[in-house]
């Protein structure tokens, strides 16, 4: 069983309403070890995507993660726009003429969701960033897939499994990058927002898919 | 030229930063600043698309240099350059460098032709002065240029006020890069590359100390020549006056610069062009001979007569606006006037020469002012403008045809006497750069209108009409009330330079008035704008003002002999309505008595005007004028944002007998087979204390309030502002007056209906957060008024200005209101 087109924009918009009723949380933890906006951020990036989303639906899978890209590139305006924006741009362009996406695929689409965070950010393992959730979901996916014969469901459930501990493990790193980095020891203590909302989309994603 | 752009989180950082390098660079094109997202609601941010855009506005062969301040700006600046075109992006290079003293470096750098290497390289040194300065200069990790000295000597002591500061320094580095030959420069033994500014401003050189250049290679000689010259333009610093105080005020500047005059300030802005005094030109009066001599004499007389009552009034007028000094003016003017032994020549030459009464009076005065021409006191010649002045005002009452035309063929700064409302209306703004109402005052109802078209306006300088000749090139500063007669090179040059950030600053007020005002917590705050008639819109639209929220109509009245028919008062509605689209047009209907006297409608003399047949009551009672400019205003409402409103009502029957009168216009309008919006929002001024009295019974009758904060004031405290025995007491900040606009304001959000202000306390932004505390939805203001207002509303928060608001109202004077306010700062 594969990852249909239908299911791609549903994930999208489904991660606009997750982002909406997460705004005021995301921003609390923002505003803790940062500057307190990316609830706002992330709301109005995906607000944009679901907005325009109907325009670009009928592409493929490539075509639509790549415009998702884009508009999350020039709506969201803090640091995760030019990352969620890679993400999104290099995962469509590795599965361009994509109309359903295998076990492979979503590897494919992980992987450069997390090269992208790399290419953007710089990050290394245990800065505190989005990088400690996609870093092991990947990882988590792809042992997974190899363990379960590709199925796509049970692999995609580690992921989000390696994706919250990811988040969780966030709490008790001190931040590197960023803003959040200035505060030092301060943050410490604090889950990080850009951790929080990348487990949101994965899980956003599992959801769909599960249902 | 390397381009540079500039991102940043901030859109007011990056036009503060703007401001900073318009300074010191004249050329902002290869200039691209970034700042903030397209959000109202939350602008902090950056986008990575508008970067890219930026990148290839300012890309040349030259190549690009970016700056940014921090966090998401890093990474967008980064992603921008994956959307470049290779060859664009090759040529790109983001600096690390300290983004305010980054850009500024850079700016200069570039400026001055260097290239892409050298700009990059400043920009990343930018921090060393500040280092130097404060004593880190051991922390500097910069690497130091190796330099040995060597070749030519040049050995000069700086006579800068300011010593070698950013400006000068940036000519030397500008001078000496344009040589081959290695140029240094060493103070007290320390030696540094004269082609870095960076490394020039770390010396901190200053006024008197010496420095030595050393110039090595070809063309040695001549650089040491070129930099000999340079020190003795003073490095190319125009004005000692300004390099010590940038920001000089005006009258400091005027007595260092010898030749100003200073007058009145008025309206904003500062032009440099050729004067045209219509006004002076003696008017051609053709020798004419009576038959009726008595008949002649009588016309004289009584043309002197309306000549002294206009006096009258603007000594009245200067009194109360300026005190006695200006008024002094108008006194001697009287006094010409009444002159008894002038008077009696010229009525002698009438009845013995037959002369017309235009031919006696202007042979007599043409006599008198020769003689003040010619006595040996300074004071006393100058006199002779006032007696051209009193020549005018009289045969201005004689005859329409010395009514001056401003028909010109090149754009002028315009010196009058003094101008009617209507001819300032009338004034064609392409032609007019600025304008020198010489006798006005700055409540005048000209210089109102002057200032609502956006002419930089000064008044008050009778010295300008006999110091400035037609076709002279002047400088006129609306701001600072300055007119400059006879500029010197200096002067320009300063003046160049002011206008030139003035320019930039409105373009910057321009960009500042896009769009809503809206408060930091997400209140829109409706700013529109007052106008008097069309020729106000322009300036209303270009800072996108919400609406009209006053268009005060009595001005279609004044100045003229009879009413607007319905047709000419339709087409000028009209015209408002259709040009502001949709958005709300307040049209008030005519309110004249008061001060606003028009002769032929109000007839009889009241004993006190304020108190009698004005606003709404005199429409009342002249329900023909009243029906007409009513039907005129529903016509114009049909398909656009048209409202009415009614001033001066103080009782719930003027409204109801308003609302009556307003149906019969209706019924009318549809007799005729015409249009209309049937549904037209009514609306009242609140400016009488009985209507807050009776707010609560007003409201639920319209749907919508607009405190006239003026007359509320004066009414409030029963005092007059034109009696300066009593001037300050109507003050619209008197907590006295501010309890009555929260009754009015409570009253009508308890009945839903939106409340604005259209006095003049709407358009200060100091008092912004103190009317949006008390609750008012829409402030509305001349439109020069509006990008500062539209900014201090951004920056507000309701919560604190309820709090302004609720200490506003618990205290016990003016004075501590202006005081929380910081009014008092100036």
């Amino acid at each position: 069983m594969g990852v249909k087109k239908e299911e791609i924009v549903f994930w999208l918009e489904r991660v606009a309403e997750v982002m909406a009723a997460n705004r005021e949380y995301l921003t609390e933890l923002d505003s803790a070890i940062g500057d307190a906006d990316h609830g706002i951020n992330m709301h109005r990036g995906f607000d944009k995507v679901k907005a325009s989303l109907p325009e670009y639906a009928s592409g493929d899978i490539g075509n639509i993660l790549k415009t998702t890209g884009m508009k999350l590139m020039s709506s969201v305006g803090g640091a995760s726009g030019p990352l969620y924006g890679t993400c999104f741009m290099r995962s469509g362009m590795a599965l361009a003429g994509k109309e359903e996406l295998d076990c492979a695929d979503l590897l494919v689409l992980l992987k450069n969701c997390t090269e992208g965070i790399v290419q953007r950010g710089k990050p290394n393992p245990g800065d505190k960033t989005m990088y400690d959730v996609w870093l092991p979901s990947v990882q988590a996916y792809e042992q997974a897939a190899s363990e379960n014969g590709n199925n796509v469901l049970a692999s995609l459930q580690a992921a989000v499994q390696a994706a919250r501990e990811g988040m969780t493990a966030t709490i008790e790193m001190l931040a590197k990058k960023g803003r959040a980095s200035y505060l030092g020891e301060r943050s410490v203590g604090h889950q990080d927002p850009g951790a929080t909302s990348s487990y949101l989309m994965l899980q956003a994603l599992l959801d769909v898919i599960n249902t | 030229m390397v381009g540079i752009v500039v991102v940043s989180h901030s859109r007011t950082l990056v036009a503060g930063l703007k401001e900073l390098v318009a300074q010191m660079v004249p050329q902002m094109e290869q200039i691209a600043f970034v700042g903030g997202i397209d959000d109202p609601e939350n602008p902090i941010g950056t986008d990575p698309m508008q970067v890219m855009d930026a990148i290839n506005r300012v890309a040349g062969r030259d190549g690009v240099l970016v700056l940014m301040d921090l966090g998401s700006a890093l990474l967008s600046a980064e992603t921008a350059l994956d959307f470049l075109d290779t060859e664009v992006k090759e040529l790109v290079r983001l600096s690390p460098a300290p983004v305010i003293e980054g850009t500024l470096v850079a700016a200069i750098q570039a400026s001055l032709g260097a290239n892409l290497e050298v700009v990059a390289r400043e920009a990343e040194n930018a921090l060393r002065a500040k280092n130097s300065q404060l004593g880190y200069e051991a922390v500097s990790t910069l690497p130091e240029e190796n330099i040995t000295p060597r070749g030519l000597e040049l050995r000069l002591v700086i006579h800068n006020p300011n010593g070698l500061h950013a400006r000068p320094a940036s000519r030397l580095v500008g001078c000496a890069g344009s040589f081959q030959a290695d140029i240094s420069v060493e103070k007290d033994g320390k030696l540094v590359n004269a082609k870095s500014i960076n490394q020039v401003t770390t010396l901190g050189i200053r006024q008197g100390e010496t420095v030595i250049f050393r110039f090595q290679g070809e063309d040695a000689e001549a650089a040491r020549e070129a930099v000999r010259k340079l020190h003795g333009e003073s490095f190319g610093e125009s004005s000692a006056v300004f390099v010590a105080e940038p920001l000089a005020m005006p009258n400091t500047l005027s007595v260092e610069m010898e030749d100003g005059l200073c007058g009145i300030p008025v309206s904003e802005g500062i032009v440099i062009g050729v004067a045209a005094l219509p006004d002076i030109r003696v008017p051609d009066v053709e020798l004419v001979l009576c038959d009726d001599v008595d008949a002649e004499v009588a016309r004289l007389e009584k043309a002197q007569l309306l000549a002294i009552e206009e006096c009258e009034q603007l000594e009245q007028k200067a009194e109360q606006d300026f005190g006695s000094e200006e008024a002094d003016i108008f006194t001697f003017h009287k006094l010409l006037l009444q002159d008894a032994e002038t008077r009696q020549a010229a009525k002698k030459l009438i009845t013995e020469e037959k002369y017309s009464a235009e031919y006696a009076w202007k042979t007599v005065t043409d006599g008198v002012a020769e003689e003040y021409r010619n006595i040996d006191d300074d004071y006393l010649r100058l006199r002779a403008a006032d007696v051209v002045d009193i020549q005018r005002a009289v045969l201005v009452q004689l005859s329409d045809i010395f009514t001056p035309s401003f028909d010109f063929e090149e754009p002028v700064i315009l010196i009058v006497h003094d101008l009617s409302p209507s001819e300032v209306a009338g004034l064609p703004k392409d032609k007019i750069l600025g304008l020198c109402l010489a006798a006005g005052g700055p409540t005048s109802h000209a210089a109102i209108i002057a200032g609502s078209r956006g002419i930089p306006t000064i008044t008050g300088i009778m010295e300008a009409l006999s110091l400035v000749k037609d076709g002279q090139t002047v400088i006129l500063d609306g701001g600072s009330g300055c007119l400059y007669p006879h500029p010197d090179k200096r002067t320009l040059a300063e003046y160049y330079f002011r206008q030139r950030e003035q320019e930039h600053k409105r373009q910057i007020l321009r960009e500042q008035s896009h769009g809503p005002a809206i408060t930091r917590d997400g209140v829109e705050i409706q700013i529109a704008a007052n106008i008097a008639g069309t020729p106000d819109l322009a300036l209303a639209l270009e800072y996108d003002a919400r609406g009209i929220g006053l268009f005060r109509t009595e001005f279609l009245f004044l100045d003229r002999d009879a009413s607007p028919d319905e047709e000419e008062q339709y087409h000028i509605y009209r015209t408002v309505g259709q040009e502001m689209q949709n958005r709300p047009v307040i049209i008030r209907t005519l309110d004249i008595g008061g001060d606003k006297p028009v002769t032929y409608l109000h007839s009889e003399k009241e004993r006190n005007p304020f108190l009698g047949l004005r606003g709404i009551r005199f429409t009342l009672a002249n329900q023909e004028l009243f029906l007409c400019q009513l039907r005129a205003i529903l016509r114009a409402s049909h398909g656009n944002g048209i409202h009415i409103m009614f001033p001066m009502v103080g009782t719930v029957q003027e409204l109801k007998d308003a609302i009556a009168l307003l149906e019969i216009a209706k019924r009318q309008v549809r007799g005729n087979q015409q249009s209309y919006n049937n549904d037209i929002p009514v609306g009242i001024m609140i400016e009488v204390p009985s209507a807050v009295a009776v707010a609560d019974q007003l409201a639920p009758l319209v749907n919508f309030f607009s405190i006239g904060t003026n007359d509320l004031s004066q009414y409030v405290m029963a005092a007059e502002r034109g009696n300066p025995r009593v001037a300050l007491l109507p003050d619209p900040l008197h907590p006295a007056v501010l309890r009555m606009m929260k009754m009015a304001i409570d009253a009508a959000h308890r009945c839903n209906i939106h409340v604005g202000m259209c006095g003049a306390l709407a358009g200060m932004p100091k008092a912004a957060g103190l009317l949006i505390g008390l609750g008012v939805d829409e402030l509305s203001m001349n439109a020069p008024m509006i990008p500062g207002q539209k900014g201090a509303v951004r920056d507000i928060h309701t919560i604190e200005a309820q709090k302004i608001a609720e200490q506003a109202l618990a205290m016990t004077s003016p004075e501590e209101v202006r005081t929380l306010l910081q009014m008092d700062e100036g």
